[in-house]
This record gives C-alpha cells, structure tokens and sequence, in this order.
C-alpha cells in the first residue's frame, strides 16, 4: 500500500473512533443509554481492528526480517564455497572501508544502515531498501563478484546518485552506475 | 605504491600502479579515463568515499566501481 494511502487509512480509521466516542457522550448525557452503548460498541470494535492490524503488521515484519535474514546467510554461504575464504576476506575488507569512509552504521555482521541523498538506507547481502513509512527495496547483482564488493559498489554509487535507486528498483536485470 | 584497482572474482584486480610522488598525475589521469571507458565504470576513493574526477598525489584507494542492476 503506498504511504499516503497508509495516512488516509489510519486518518480515517482514528476519525471514526472519535466519531463514535463523541456520539456516545453525547447520547449518554442526553440519557440515550442504548444508542450510546451502540455508538461506544462502534468506537471499540473499529479500535479491536486496528490493534490486531498493528499486530499481524508486526508478526509479517518479523517474518520477512527473519526470511532476508536465512536467505543472506545462505547467499554469504554459498559465495563463500565458491570463492573461496581468502575472496570473502578480501571483499569484506573493501566493504569496511567503503562503509568507514561515507560514515555507514553497522547493525550486525553483513547489514548497514547508511545515507544518501537525504534518505536512510539499509543494505545486506543483494538487498537495499530505502527506509520510510513505507520501505522500498530492490534486490541489488553484479554477476563475477563477490556480495561484499556488490554492496561496497551500491554504497559508493547511490552516495554519488541517489536516483539510481529507482531506476534499480524499477528497471530490474539493467546495470545502471 | 599507490594501485587502482577493480572489484572482481579474485576480490579485487589492480589494475594501474604508480608512485604519488613522482608519476606525471596528468598521465595517470589519462590512464584512469581510459580504464573507466574499458570498464564502463567510475572511479571512486575507497578512503573517502567520493567519486574521483580528477585523481591527485592524495587520492588514496582508487577503485573502479563498475555498474550494478536492480532484480
């Protein structure tokens, strides 16, 4: 769902509980007990949906977060078979450098926050995602070399143009730098 | 020794070296240009980070970043 559709819903969906919530207090002052527990009813149950919806959002969150995550380590893995540990450690070297010099954030062994062009981002092995009310992602390639060098490339490119972002994300399987 | 280098299948390739203190920066640019065109890629500082126009006795890690695709 697109961000401002995101706003729209929980505007609306916190205009009716307030709706609701002003007709009860107004039917119980004015002593209409059961158009006032109906109206209260209304206001409780549209806040039921939106307490499971910011539930299951999470629990999908986590499980998405938990598939990037194997997926990653599988990824590293199999690299790892094919080119060798000395490939890797090279690699991986560049990689630190890379994200020492635009002042990236490491948050675990293989995944970093880092800025450019006003957004944050987040890269791991072929993933990027710009991150916002609404996170976009792209799976990230370049066939020949290692997952580290691909995300140190990403890193440097996107600092220089931010817009290649999109066409990324939009233009999939064509190399844009 | 300064090197540019080139990410690839053994981890990185060098591709060009030279001295900073006495190689002709006018012909190591020259050379950087034309590597960038056999490439296709851009020359960046792996230490700071930023593209590099126009390489100096000080631009250090010289890397040429080569283009990715989104899938």
């Amino acid at each position: 769902m697109a961000k401002f559709q995101v706003v729209i819903l929980r505007a609306v969906q916190v205009g009716c509980v307030l709706f609701n919530f002003a007709l009860a207090l107004i039917d119980f002052r004015a002593k209409h007990y059961g158009a006032g527990a109906f109206s209260l009813f209304c206001a409780l149950i549209v806040v039921a949906v939106m307490v499971a919806s910011a539930i299951a959002n999470k629990k999908h969150r986590a499980a998405i977060a938990e598939l990037r995550q194997r997926h990653a380590e599988m990824v590293l893995g199999l690299e790892g078979r094919v080119m060798g540990p000395e490939v890797e450690a090279m690699a991986y070297e560049n990689l630190t450098k890379v994200v020492k010099a635009v002042g990236g954030e490491w948050i675990d062994t293989h995944r970093i926050f880092f800025n450019a062009g006003g957004y944050k981002f987040r890269i791991e092995p072929n993933a990027l995602y710009r991150m916002g009310i609404q996170t976009e992602g792209t799976c990230i390639q370049n066939g020949g070399i290692h997952t580290f060098e691909v995300m140190a490339s990403a890193i440097l490119l996107l600092r220089h143009n931010p817009a290649l972002f999109d066409m990324w994300r939009l233009d999939q399987g064509h190399p844009y730098g | 020794m300064e090197q540019v280098k080139l990410f690839s299948q053994r981890g990185h390739d060098c591709l060009l070296e030279y001295d900073p203190a006495t190689a002709d920066m006018q012909e190591v640019n020259e050379a950087i240009d034309q590597l960038e065109r056999t490439y296709g890629g851009k020359a960046f500082s792996l230490e700071s980070g930023e593209r590099v126009e126009t390489v100096t006795p000080d631009t250090k890690e010289v890397t040429i970043i080569r283009p990715i695709a989104g899938g």
